[in-house]
């Protein structure tokens, strides 16, 4: 084995500049696989592999679609809108629509989500780090307002 | 009537109003751009890269084959002329592409 690799060394010292190039490709190659797939994997978090069942979404400036998919996903709820920001809109739209909220919040230095619907009295508060079976399951039990319309995230289906 | 919500919530400062449909339309149409340039990008690359080690090889072979007949006849057996083109091979190119994929894996 020893003896092998003493011949492996001599021919590749013998044919440096060819080993010198062949190197630097096979480098180029490796990184380049790389690169590729970590480009491919950020441009499929950009399709859109939800699908909403809201017609418009209110969010903080500066948060787009996919921000907010993948914090509500994650549990991290900063893309949420504070909800001072959630009754403002509804004196805005003055009770023209039916809203339904996910809102940020922190209770004893955790940060926990509120769901606000303007039909439920009261609030019913989850844990951080929801999962969407468990997220799906709380939308479809506060279900009772029409399609017309909804602010906010209303239900979030994944495929 | 969206709209016209849209434009009311967007006259905030702190928020904006996204129209789902649009957006998710707009993700799609960037999504199948990006892909396309992508896919050309790659294809182009991996064919440089490929060339360049077909060639490379083609320079080497008959190099290659002159150590092999001579490794051969100086009682070498056939699995040890085995192991000397596999670790050739692990030198050249396994492991410096290996070494440029964890790399940009880690700190990239």
């Amino acid at each position: 084995m020893k003896k092998i690799f003493w011949l492996v060394r001599t021919e590749i010292v013998q044919s440096k500049s060819y080993f010198t190039l062949i190197f630097f490709t096979a480098l180029v190659m490796g990184s380049s696989f790389s690169l590729i797939k970590k480009a491919e994997k950020k441009i499929l978090e950009i399709s859109s592999e939800a699908s909403w069942d809201a017609d418009i979404l209110v969010v903080p400036k500066g948060i787009t679609l996919i921000d907010f998919k993948k914090e509500i996903l994650s549990g991290d709820s900063s893309a949420l809108i504070p909800e001072a920001l959630f009754d403002t809109t509804l004196q805005i739209t003055k009770g023209a629509i039916k809203a339904t909220a996910l809102l940020p919040f922190k209770k004893e230095n955790r940060i926990e989500v509120m769901f606000k619907g303007d039909q439920d009295v009261g609030l019913n508060w989850l844990r951080l780090l929801l999962s969407l079976t468990k997220l799906k399951t709380l939308t479809k039990q506060k279900n009772g307002a029409t399609k017309l319309l909804r602010v906010f995230l209303s239900r979030l289906h994944l495929r | 009537m969206i709209k016209e919500i849209k434009e009311l919530i967007d006259r905030k400062t702190v928020a904006q109003a996204i129209v789902i449909n649009q957006q998710v339309k707009n993700d799609d149409e960037t999504r199948d751009q990006l892909q396309k340039a992508l896919t050309s990008y790659a294809s182009v690359l991996l064919a440089m890269i490929f060339l360049t080690i077909g060639s490379l090889y083609l320079i080497m072979k008959n190099r290659l084959k002159i150590s092999l007949i001579i490794l051969d006849e100086i009682g070498f057996s056939k699995i040890q002329l085995l192991q000397f083109s596999l670790q050739l091979f692990i030198i050249s190119i396994f492991l410096p592409s290996t070494f440029g994929f964890i790399f940009v894996e880690i700190f990239l």
